[in-house]
């Protein structure tokens, strides 16, 4: 057990890494038999038992089909932005600890970097849109940067209302903030905090959908006129890359989401290691949930309207909540909980 | 966004959203109402217009097709092709083909049918990777017409739907119940008369017992129909006409 630090961390994004990716895979059918059933149908069935074996199905489709460049693309910066667009979506999953003391890297600046991080995928994305030489690919990255902009910031204030309130950027500190109960029996997690929980939750969860680019902000692969958005010109394991990286920013935002207001791994014999971690997937998974079934509820809004949410509501909204927790923590003598 | 005042805006967004996603949710706990088509196939309609084939008649064993060519005639796509073959006590088809990757389900070749030959099958999977396999002969529908089950509608039972509504014409039946077997007595009166006098229902024994004592009666039948009902098949050469021709 006495690895050198590098081998060890090596080991363990390794592990991260794949697990990661093995999670993208399945979390692509739970997503569809959760849409299938929204709207009365049954989802994939024929591949394996209930269709459990069609996301790997997909992958091998994926692999095997021709890789088609366009003529006229910047041949190398649409090359490199698939795996420029990855690499951000798969990195913010460095600082995420999965159980106490199970991951790669507790920074004490772990939200914060998460956040960055996380913003960081708009140049792979936009890569890919101007590389493609393709007007629908292009108009949708400067749409999505567009939204990226105008989302970041409430993102990242709803995100900062718990990091007040715990009164860390450290996420495993964040989730020690959140133990214990109230009256014997509510689990003291933000999203059970009197108002400030509930109004944070939602803003962030608004928020997430925007930055993930999801139904109703999805402007940026409006179907019926930019036909795919910044991917229409990508085919084969570099569209696979996109989706992956897509699903993986996807999930990493759903574990934040946990972490910062569902308490994380805490739960009934979270003290082990690998409950904790079932806890946390559990309440990733949940939110990853909601944000389908959003998905599926709404029709996509105009991109005014995105605009029009976020500055006009969303924005200031999420500056006088953190402001107001800010105040209340302050009023308190500097404690949130 | 504001031109409601915020909160009354903010709250209508509320209430839109929690109204869009119960249905959402709604749907998420019923059961879903896919049916893993090939494996279980749901019951189909009876008057299902599926794949087209020929018949045979169960007593005798003999095709029905007399090969009149009524069907050829009326097929709005024209995607059949008949050749008739002259006999002795009846004439038969002596060639059919139906280009199926043509047709368009109308059912009309079935509805002018004087013989019952020609029906709809409750089937439609006849998918295949040759368009030529579509491209059906006599041999094929005759095969197609044992190996599936049939509609209900055959082109007698269609014509006797097709009658004019009692009440209109004749009260004096008023009080009985109106069906659509029942609908057109004087015109089918002659041959209940002739032929089928063992059962009240008309419907039943009659696409065998047609074919059984068939041209002169039918011819009887389209002739008395002519002259005493006003049901607008009747005088259609198309029913008196083949049967005529062969005797």
């Amino acid at each position: 057990m006495t690895l050198p630090p590098l081998a060890y961390h090596a080991l363990v994004g390794f592990v991260v890494l794949n697990v990661v990716i093995g999670m993208v895979t399945y979390v692509t059918l739970l997503e569809r038999k959760f849409a299938a059933r929204m709207q009365s149908r049954i989802g994939p069935y024929y591949v394996g038992p209930h269709g459990l074996l069609q996301p790997i199905a997909d992958a091998i489709k994926l692999m095997l089909k021709e890789d088609v460049v366009p003529t006229t693309a910047d041949r190398w910066v649409y090359n490199l932005a698939p795996i420029v667009f990855l690499v951000p979506c798969v990195l913010i999953f460095a600082t995420l600890p999965f159980a106490p003391g199970l991951g790669v890297a507790d920074l004490n600046i772990g939200v914060l970097f998460f956040l960055a991080v996380s913003s960081l995928e708009i140049v792979g994305l936009f890569m890919g849109g101007w590389g493609s030489n393709n007007k629908y690919a292009l108009l949708s990255a400067m749409r999505a940067v567009n939204q990226i902009i105008s989302y970041d910031l409430p993102f990242v204030f709803a995100a900062f209302v718990p990091v007040v309130l715990a009164g860390s950027l450290q996420m495993s500190a964040i989730v020690a903030a959140q133990q214990g109960v109230w009256l014997g029996f509510v689990p003291k997690w933000f999203v059970v905090y009197p108002v400030i929980g509930q109004l944070a939750f939602v803003a962030f969860l608004v928020a997430t959908l925007a930055a993930e680019n999801r139904v109703p902000f999805d402007i940026l692969e409006a179907e019926s006129e930019l036909v795919a958005g910044f991917r229409v010109e990508y085919s084969g394991m570099k569209f696979a890359l996109i989706q992956l990286g897509e699903y993986a920013h996807m999930i990493g935002t759903s574990f934040l989401a946990a972490l910062l207001f569902l308490g994380g791994w805490l739960g009934p014999g979270s003290e082990h290691a690998l409950v904790g971690a079932l806890w946390f997937l559990l309440k990733a998974m949940l939110v990853f949930l909601v944000v389908t079934w959003v998905r599926w509820s709404f029709v996509r809004i105009r991109v005014d309207q995105i605009l029009a949410i976020s500055w006009k509501l969303l924005l200031p909204a999420s500056i006088v909540l953190l402001l107001a927790t800010a105040f209340w923590v302050a009023a308190r003598g500097g404690h949130g909980v | 966004m504001v031109s409601d005042g915020f909160w009354t805006e903010t709250g209508q967004l509320v209430r839109a959203v929690g109204r869009a996603m119960g249905v959402t949710f709604k749907n998420l706990l019923r059961r879903p109402i896919t049916v893993r088509y090939p494996t279980v196939k749901r019951v189909y309609p009876d008057r299902f217009r599926g794949l087209l084939a020929l018949t045979y008649d169960p007593q005798t064993g003999e095709e029905n097709c007399i090969g009149c060519r009524l069907c050829e005639y009326i097929c709005p796509p024209t995607v059949i092709k008949v050749e008739m073959l002259k006999a002795e006590k009846r004439n038969f088809a002596k060639s059919f083909t139906l280009e199926l990757y043509a047709c368009e389900f109308c059912e009309l070749c079935v509805q002018v049918c004087p013989t019952d030959a020609i029906i709809m099958m409750k089937s439609f999977d006849l998918a295949t990777a040759d368009r030529r396999e579509l491209l059906l002969d006599k041999d094929r529908l005759h095969a197609l017409g044992l190996q599936f089950d049939p509609s209900w509608a055959t082109g007698n039972r269609l014509r006797d739907m097709q009658a004019p509504p009692k009440p209109a014409k004749a009260p004096a039946h008023a009080p009985e119940p109106v069906s659509a077997e029942q609908s057109s007595p004087d015109r089918r009166a002659p041959e209940a008369a002739s032929a089928a006098q063992t059962s009240p229902d008309r419907r039943a024994p009659e696409p065998t017992s047609a074919e059984q004592s068939s041209p002169d009666r039918r011819a009887s039948e389209a002739a008395s129909a002519a002259q005493t009902s006003p049901d607008r098949r009747a005088p259609e050469p198309g029913e008196g006409a083949p049967t005529a021709k062969s005797e």
